[in-house]
């Protein structure tokens, strides 16, 4: 039997919206389970899982909850108690997907909730947040969220929202069956990080390893992406690992735009995938508009690199902190792991005569691996730059050797 | 005949994902157009509209589009020409749905194609960019574009993207089948503009329009709605307007995030149908976090909405001037139109006793909306705050009263 959607929205305001949808979804033949984390006003239509029970499961009793009248911890409860009603519908084999309905606390809800689900499973929000100044971060996290703007707002069923409630339902139908039937390539899969200033280091790589048969997925080293190549490789889509663009361990430790938080590079280290590290990109620091810089970072080497990125020159005891942090990611790996050094520089414009040129910081980074590395983990100096293709092919060769052995 | 699913790419980048998608939609028994909006290199599989044909459709031709080597031009130009050529299907009846994949540039191709199209035409894009710190408004305009993070970078289709991929693939073959441009589903169909401080104004006007031959749509005012609420009376989808959250005037007179730009309140009297106007949420501008207000706002009185959200209550000066602007609106005016004014309060805010509270400042827009407003338009004063009953009572007589029931 096929599984069910699971459908979230509040009953108190948005019920008659969450029938029209469940009625969609029926009516394409597959089951829903409606669930209401709603806190006030009464539900008008009935739900499967009740608001009291997602109280229950996000740790509170929903009278008392109604009775302390604090707003902020109510969502909290009804945001946990849905995220984790939701990962044990789909971890029992019940719900194939999910759908959410909802303004900003609705959105809230649902969005986050949804994040439980892994790739492939699909999440669609339909949401008046999904528009204007609201960022995505929040609604889609590190998932493959679907956001569908609602244009109007969401108070009944009406001549704009039928047909955007009739797409969405389409769509997570859809998504479903198409994610049931969805067959792997039966390849290995390998997770590489990638940016601008490090990309014909990573084209040549994934070319090399494409035609040893191997599959190559890209993720942008910009904050989200590492997250994601994280994510991924505990959701075990991801099989080997070649770190090539390790900017956001420069955006960790010196508080760049590109942080992508305390977790980066400790996951395939975990788990005892193969790991290939290299400190490319690790020599500039993303910040915002020249204007927001301290004096401290203008006074750097830098690029503009559009009015609102700028490209700073990441320091000598900074790149030495970067060392340190990589040593110790390295050192926690289960499994193979080395790091590649391009002695002729971290990023296209880390070499002679362009803005980052500065082998004397580079090199406090290297030596802060020599210090701190065990030595179980292999370090090798390379006579090229990041961009040379002798690199790359290093690179390549040292993780087909890993994912052989 | 099957309707087409549009699916725009960049065929000499992003041809081995185009081809993908192709499959997976013809396999759903829709019918894929490939639509090439890519300049230069080589298309990678034959499209079924070549990039000359939409230069052609531009105006332009590829060859000056190259020659002219300037990215964002080629951007601009393929997407009108791309728009053009989706426009002229759709008016042949033969457009089922838009699908695009992309990064950056891709997305903003994408989206902006799908922006020329009407509400309820299915439209999804497949993006690197739906994730971090990126604003939806760009993306999204005032339209139902649905975005779906594409986790990993586009490059390839591998075992994160292709389910991704395969899961868009099929959305939009059955939202193909089901979408079709907003079209009036009950006879009479009135739009109302609406925030938290007037959403129980909007309700009760709602539920006393709604009958099987009338509906109400509301639309947040907070630029977006706003915009989103012209252009669908400019299409010709409503019968009448209750403009009774007209803050987004404020926000263009004086400042603050929410304009909805220099044309609100103008398409109803363009296309000449009945207005009922309010003066609701016009107590006060709508600004962010306290610490980045103007210093022209020292003294006033505010409030702390959300963190992100402060209202500063509007001056007597301001009252007057957008009472001034609402009155130049309604003279312009092709239809009938008639003002209510709650004495009371414009919102929950400043009722008696409440933070936003300044009878002076209301009274100052009484005044120079009595002076100004044209003879043909009834001026309706309630004695009482917005959301009380009497006001809503009063709309809806006047709403009926120029024949709208």
């Amino acid at each position: 039997m096929a599984k069910k959607i699971a459908i979230i929205g509040t009953l108190d305001t948005k019920g008659p919206e969450v029938a029209y949808i469940r009625d969609l979804i029926r009516a394409r033949g597959r089951d829903t389970i409606v669930i209401d984390p709603g806190v006030l006003g009464r539900p008008t239509i009935a739900a499967d899982v009740s608001r009291e029970e997602v109280a229950r499961a996000g740790g509170a009793d929903l009278a008392s909850l109604i009775a302390a009248g604090d707003k902020g911890r109510a969502m909290q409860v009804m945001i946990e108690g849905t995220t984790t009603i939701l990962a044990r519908l789909y971890a029992e084999g019940e719900v194939g997907g999910a759908i959410a309905v909802g303004g900003g606390q609705g959105t809230a809800i649902g969005a986050t909730a949804m994040q439980a689900l892994p790739i492939g499973v699909p999440k669609v929000m339909v949401s008046t947040i999904a528009s204007g100044r609201n960022v995505f971060e929040p609604y889609v996290g590190t998932t493959d969220m679907t956001l569908m703007h609602s244009v109007a707002d969401i108070l009944g069923v009406n001549a704009v929202t039928r047909r955007v409630f009739g797409n969405a339902a389409a769509a997570v139908v859809a998504m479903a069956d198409a994610n049931e039937a969805v067959q792997d390539s039966g390849k290995v899969a390998i997770g590489v990080t990638m940016l601008g200033l490090t990309t014909p280091c990573v084209l040549r790589a994934k070319e090399r390893l494409e035609a040893w048969g191997y599959e190559i997925v890209g993720f942008h080293a910009n904050g989200t992406g590492g997250r994601c190549l994280e994510r991924l490789v505990r959701e075990g889509l991801i099989q080997g690992v070649m770190d090539i663009s390790t900017q956001e361990l420069t955006g960790h430790v010196c508080r760049g735009l590109f942080d992508a938080g305390p977790e980066r590079m400790t996951a395939a280290a975990e788990l005892g995938l193969p790991l290939v590290a290299t400190p490319a990109g690790t020599d500039y620091i993303v910040l915002g508009p020249l204007s927001s810089l301290s004096e401290e970072h203008k006074k750097r080497p830098l690029i503009v690199h559009n009015p609102n990125i700028t490209l700073v020159r990441t320091a000598r005891d900074e790149m030495a902190e970067v060392g340190r942090l990589m040593a110790r990611r390295l050192n926690a790996a289960k499994g193979r792991a080395a790091v590649l050094i391009p002695m002729g520089g971290f990023s296209f414009s880390d070499r002679p005569g362009h803005a980052f040129y500065d082998p004397d910081a580079d090199a406090a980074l290297v030596e802060a691996l020599e210090a701190e590395l065990n030595p179980r983990v292999e370090l090798r100096k390379i006579g090229a730059h990041v961009n040379d293709e002798t690199f790359a092919d290093a690179v390549a060769e040292k993780m087909q050797a890993f994912m052989e052995g | 005949m099957p309707r087409y699913v549009a699916i725009l790419a960049s065929l000499d980048t992003k041809s081995e994902e185009a081809a993908f998608l192709r499959e997976v939609v013809e396999a759903e028994g829709a019918q894929p157009l490939v639509v090439d909006t890519g300049v230069l290199g080589r298309p990678g599989i034959p499209a079924d509209v070549a990039r000359e044909e939409v230069a052609r459709a531009a105006g332009t031709t590829l060859d000056e589009i190259i020659r002219r080597g300037d990215k964002s031009h080629a951007l601009v130009a393929m997407a009108e020409g791309a728009g053009r050529i989706l426009l002229r299907l759709l008016a042949e009846g033969q457009l089922g749905g838009v699908l695009s994949v992309g990064g950056s540039r891709g997305t903003a191709l994408g989206t902006r194609v799908m922006q020329a199209l009407p509400v309820g035409i299915p439209k999804l894009m497949v993006s690197t960019m739906a994730s971090g710190p990126n604003p939806f408004g760009p993306y999204v305009g005032t339209k139902d574009v649905t975005l779906m993070h594409s986790v990993a970078d586009i490059s390839g289709v591998n075992s994160v993207t292709r389910p991704i991929f395969a899961n868009a693939a099929r959305a939009i073959a059955a939202m193909s089948k089901a979408g079709a441009p907003v079209a009036k589903g009950k006879p009479r169909v009135l739009a109302a503009t609406m925030l938290g401080a007037s959403t129980a104004l909007v309700e009760q006007i709602r539920r006393a329009m709604t009958t099987p031959q009338c509906e109400v749509i509301a639309f947040h005012a907070v630029g977006t709605g706003g915009r989103a609420m012209e252009e669908l009376v400019a299409q010709g989808l409503m019968d009448g307007v209750f403009d009774v959250s007209p803050t987004e005037l404020l926000a263009h007179l004086v400042g603050g995030p929410f304009s909805a730009g220099p044309d609100r309140m103008r398409a109803a009297g363009e296309r000449g149908i009945p207005q009922v106007v309010a003066p609701g949420a016009l107590d006060f501008i709508i600004e962010g976090p306290p610490e980045s207000l103007p210093s022209r706002y020292a003294g006033r009185k505010t409030m702390r909405h959300t963190p992100t959200i402060t209202l500063v209550r509007s001056s007597p000066d301001e009252m007057r001037a957008v009472a001034r602007l609402i009155a130049e609106r309604l003279a312009a005016s092709r239809g009938p139109a008639a003002i209510v004014i709650p004495l009371r309060g414009f919102s929950a805010f400043s009722t008696e006793g409440q933070p936003l509270h300044d009878a002076e400042s209301d009274r100052a827009f009484v005044d120079a909306i009595r002076n100004r407003a044209p003879a043909r338009v009834e001026v309706v004063e309630v004695d009482a705050a917005l959301n009380d009953p009497l006001v809503a009572e009063t709309a809806v007589r006047l709403m009926r009263d120029m024949g709208c029931v």
